[in-house]
């Protein structure tokens, strides 16, 4: 009986997923991003080597990947076990009613996306700095995977949630969530736990 | 808080009837120069002998002095003396409204920093200084007058705009009944008066360049000046208009809502980085820019 529960138990897992499109793992700690996952939604995850071409987003006009593209093929790709599904990408992003996107997820769905491009201090023609790097990528997880948990953009400055125009904001932002935003994801997970 | 500027002097000024140029003195400083007007033999006085005619006058001072209490700004470097019968009429130093007095606040609470003016929420310019509509309509008190323009969201959101149909000089305008139509590059939209009153000026610069609106929306770009109806005024201070940190969050939550709106084909998506495109025609059809002003700009409500 006991064994049977852990059974379902298991076969009820859900993960978050970190999708990395492209070469990311030379870029960045995946390792760290499992950590901080793990710390801030408490969810498992597993990792998971793209298929998607982005090739298929690229716009010659702007020389950017439409974000919203990538998404959707993400969606299409979602693995039944995927509770959220986050990506990490080198190539840099935009929406069509933004210059470019740090990162964009769908408001309560299952994925997101951030890219690296402009988080490396190499865009800004500064030497790498990987720490920092590191530090940035995790934040615009957090936020990304913050609006597929329902969370909005934050008035409060600290809170990760809040939105970033540029990459001084990223950095003028925390890692974490604001007490209200806490309170609304923690209400969200704990939903979303019950219902699987 | 008073109801009338602290800067507001009156004074006594004296001037003479007769001569064609009206100077003024203060009544005192005409005292201390020991002048002509105040002594006996004013008679002397080449324009009393002129304009006397067959006046007979036993005074010890001349019959065409004449003295008058005015009121002035103290701070203002041009002193425009208003004669204190006026002081009845409303305008801004005479009621709560000349805390907005850029005169008033640059002397008693120290210059307004730039940063003040005009700061960037989430891309657009927001003027501190100015009260907004939530149709985008900013308002500033001028002279006790409302100056009316659109704010940089709500030009932002016309894209290019060819034409500008303002109401005309004198006419009556409604809360909630269309004000303005703008001609733009994807369509026309009309947009609705957020008060009442009468327009008392209109600006003529737009009928030459209406891109005025879209490079400086809060300054060469303002649309209509309004002399407020009775009450209107206080309604600045309701939930409809909003002001400061207010107005901060409101545009926030309306860059917010414009996200909502601007549905994927994978439903909602928000997105972190950048700026807002600065042209929307090319990342837009016409359909969906029709939604989106009648969704921010044409409010039928006041």
């Amino acid at each position: 009986m006991v064994l049977n529960y852990f059974q379902r138990k298991k076969e009820r897992s859900k993960y978050i997923y970190i999708l990395l499109i492209g070469d990311v793992e030379k870029l960045v700690n995946i390792g760290e991003v499992e950590k901080n996952l793990k710390k801030e939604f408490g969810f498992p995850t597993k990792i998971l080597n793209s298929e998607i071409n982005p090739e298929d987003s690229y716009d010659p006009m702007r020389n950017q990947y439409h974000s919203t593209k990538i998404l959707k093929e993400m969606l299409d790709n979602l693995p039944s076990d995927a509770l959220r599904m986050i990506g990490i990408i080198p190539l840099d992003l935009f929406i069509p009613i933004l210059t470019f996107v740090f990162g964009e997820a769908q408001l309560g769905g299952k994925v997101g996306i951030v890219s690296l491009a402009r988080l490396r201090q190499e865009f800004y023609g500064l030497p790498p700095n990987q720490s920092l790097l590191q530090r940035r990528l995790i934040k615009e997880i957090n936020h990304e995977l913050g609006h597929t948990f329902g969370l909005v953009h934050c008035s409060v400055r600290e809170c990760v949630m809040s939105v970033a125009n540029s990459i001084a904001d990223v950095d003028s932002k925390g890692v974490s969530f604001c007490n209200s935003c806490r309170e609304l994801l923690n209400r969200n997970r704990k939903e979303l736990f019950n219902a699987i | 808080m008073e109801t009338r500027c602290p800067f507001l002097k009156e004074e006594r000024m004296a001037f003479c009837k007769a001569f064609p140029i009206k100077k003024m003195l203060p009544l005192d400083r005409l005292y201390l120069k020991d002048s002509l007007c105040l002594r006996g033999d004013y008679t002397q006085c080449p324009t009393y002998r002129e304009k006397k005619g067959d006046m007979v006058s036993g005074k010890r001072v001349c019959p065409f002095l004449e003295v008058e209490s005015v009121i002035y700004c103290e701070v203002y470097p041009i002193k425009k003396m208003i004669p204190a019968s006026c002081y009845k009429l409303e305008c801004p130093c005479t009621t709560e409204a000349y805390i907005d007095c850029p005169a008033y606040q640059k002397i008693a609470q120290g210059d307004i920093p730039p940063a003040a003016e005009a700061v960037r929420v989430r891309g657009f310019l927001l003027d501190d200084t100015v009260y907004y509509h939530k149709g985008h309509i900013w308002l500033q008190r001028v002279d006790g007058k409302l100056r009316l323009g659109l704010d940089d969201f709500g030009q932002w959101l016309l894209g290019e705009i060819k034409e500008v149909v303002l109401p005309n000089r004198g006419g009556k305008i409604i809360s909630g009944r269309p004000l303005l139509k703008f001609r733009c590059a994807q369509g026309t939209a009309e947009i609705s008066s957020p008060l009442n009153g009468i327009v008392v000026g209109i600006n003529e610069g737009l009928r030459e360049d209406s891109s005025l609106i879209n490079i400086d929306p809060y300054g060469q770009g303002w649309l209509l000046e309004v002399r407020p109806a009775k009450g209107e005024l206080a309604r600045l201070n309701q939930e409809e208009f909003l002001y400061g940190s207010n107005a901060r969050s409101w545009l926030e939550k309306e860059v917010d809502r414009l996200h909502y709106i601007l549905q994927t084909e994978i439903g909602v998506t928000m997105g972190d980085g950048g700026n807002l495109s600065r042209n929307l025609q090319e990342v837009m059809a016409p359909r969906q820019w029709g939604l989106l002003i009648k969704t921010f700009l044409e409010r039928k409500e006041g």
